[in-house]
């Protein structure tokens, strides 16, 4: 069986950077595998650690071990205790030690080790690496297995897209559990040597902090980070790339922050099931490009794409235009399903829970583009006499994502439904409009 | 309510677009997030971005967030020790 290595050497000086000094690679594999001489002998482990640095060591730690990484989709004890359902033989690992009802194993309170030779470990291509969850469009959570092989192949069409090297420096502000944290922000690092840094900087002037920890850093972001960044009032240091993804970039916001930043910024689009698929610089272009080794088609008007080292075949939600195989233009997403801070959900589904509520006689969830620009979020229109606002959120905070939750709910009488009982968008437009402009 | 609250409670209104919220619907003890206003990550950094252009402070995640943004009481304290205009 093929096998790649856990770990691309570079230099001896720093790979995982910090505010506290880092680590070097031979640092960090004596952590790794001190880590994984302490693991109970499970098949999964949950990746609960929020550091970056931690979730590399626990990353690494599991692969030597012939384990599988669960990433959940958000860190609540309902989405764990699902996990963990779903997967009987787990354990989590965590940051620091904290009460939780799986077994758990905290990374961060490993005492360091002595250096001396360590090994560069290899892994098997067909070892299911990690586990990723989505939502399908009726709630459901669905796994994804990614093989090693895979994402080694995934993390090269990045280096080959990006030109990305031991010399670059990636900071990322997206959870390494999400998909593109995962490739951009675990793989990367790891299959080109490329320095990272071990936090997960939030705020703009954290951000700034990370990026200036050492030369030609890359920032890897959201469009709500890009934002925030473009319209405050901090000072960059000289940025290498920025590569953005989770939400679709609005151009307008590239083009203000290639002039504030002086950097190009990149776009990804991609998702859990594929891994990224093609870039484009969003500033300048609408068209996007394949990465290396990928292609689109068209088959009965539903687009695949193809990887040429596989031949497998995925199908995409998104309606696109093939230009050719390795280009194409995105023409939007199926109506149902939203988007937001990279998390994805159906309407449909989250309109039903809002229904469930006790006090709600009907009601729907809406999204809805903030005048000023680019970030949807989510309203509600409900019949509820016996609700405030505020216990509708809460209520609904226990059920979904919070990042879902209605940022505006308007409280109705009824709602236009038709003779059928279905509500056309149409319809609830028109109410919205009018509710707003009141 | 000190002034500064109801500054910043304002600010909080007009920020986040919580229509039909007035100022005086905050109560200054009251959670921002979760469950109080039941802000999310996505607020924390608009909130970020008008604080540092209104009173030219940067928010830090080390200034425990949590805390200064943990009602609009800790919030006004924290811009009133820090604010640099």
């Amino acid at each position: 069986m093929k096998r790649f290595p856990l770990l691309v050497p570079r230099d001896p000086g720093m790979w995982i950077f910090d505010h506290q000094g880092g680590l070097t690679q031979s640092e960090f594999l004596h952590r790794v595998h001190s880590l994984a001489d302490e693991l109970p002998a499970r098949r999964h482990a949950v990746m609960l650690t929020k550091g970056r640095r931690e979730f590399l060591i626990a990353f690494c730690a599991a692969m030597m071990r012939g384990q599988t990484a669960l990433l959940p989709v958000n860190d609540t004890d309902g989405a764990v205790a699902e996990l963990a359902g779903s997967f009987p033989d787990s354990y989590a690992m965590l940051d620091a030690a904290r009460t939780l009802t799986l077994e758990s194993v905290a990374v961060g309170s490993l005492p360091a080790s002595d250096g001396g030779h360590v090994d560069f470990p290899d892994i098997p291509a067909d070892h299911v690496a990690a586990i990723l969850q989505t939502s399908g469009s009726t709630g459901e959570p669905r796994a994804h297995e990614k093989t090693w092989g895979e994402m080694v192949i995934g993390a090269r069409r990045w280096q080959e897209r990006f030109a990305i090297d031991a010399t670059d420096y990636l900071v990322a502000t997206v959870p390494a559990q999400h998909m593109f944290g995962f490739e951009a922000s675990i793989m990367l690092p790891l299959q080109t040597g490329a320095g990272v840094y071990g936090g997960q900087p939030f705020y703009p002037a954290d951000i700034a902090g990370a990026l200036g920890l050492a030369n030609d850093p890359t920032l890897i972001t959201t469009p709500v980070h890009l934002r925030a960044c473009t319209r405050g009032t901090v000072d960059w240091p000289l940025i290498r790339r920025i590569i953005c993804s989770t939400a679709r970039l609005d151009s307008r916001l590239a083009e203000q922050c290639e002039a504030k930043m002086r950097v190009r910024v990149s776009e990804i689009f991609g998702s859990t099931e594929t891994g990224a698929i093609a870039s484009r610089r969003t500033a300048v272009a609408d068209r996007w490009r394949c990465l290396d080794g990928i292609n689109v088609e068209l088959r009965d008007s539903v687009a695949y794409i193809r990887y040429s080292e596989s031949g497998g075949a995925v199908r995409l939600d998104d309606t696109i235009e093939v230009v050719d195989k390795s280009r194409f233009d995105l023409r939007g997403r199926p109506t149902d399903m939203v988007k937001i801070a990279g998390k994805r959900a159906s309407m449909t589904d989250l309109s039903l829970r809002l229904n469930r509520i006790d006090g709600i006689e009907d009601g729907v969830l809406l999204c809805c583009e903030t005048p000023d620009d680019d970030i949807d979020r989510l309203i509600a229109l409900v019949v509820a006499p016996t609700l405030s606002t505020r216990q509708i959120r809460s209520r609904l905070a226990r059920e979904i994502d919070p990042v879902f939750l209605p940022r505006r709910v308007f409280h109705v009488t009824r709602l236009p439904r038709n003779a059928t009982g279905k509500l056309s968008a149409h319809d609830a437009r028109i109410l919205v409009d009018r509710l707003t402009r009141r | 309510m000190p002034e500064l609250e109801q500054e910043v409670g304002s600010m909080i209104i007009e920020t986040l677009n919580l229509d039909g919220l007035g100022v005086h619907d905050i109560d200054p003890e009251q959670p921002l997030f979760g469950d109080g206003l039941g802000l999310d990550s996505i607020d924390a950094l608009e909130l970020s971005l008008a604080i540092s252009r209104r009173y030219g402070v940067q928010i830090h995640a080390d200034d425990d967030v949590i805390d200064v943004f943990a009602s609009l009481r800790s919030l006004s304290e924290f811009i009133r020790d820090n604010r640099q205009r």
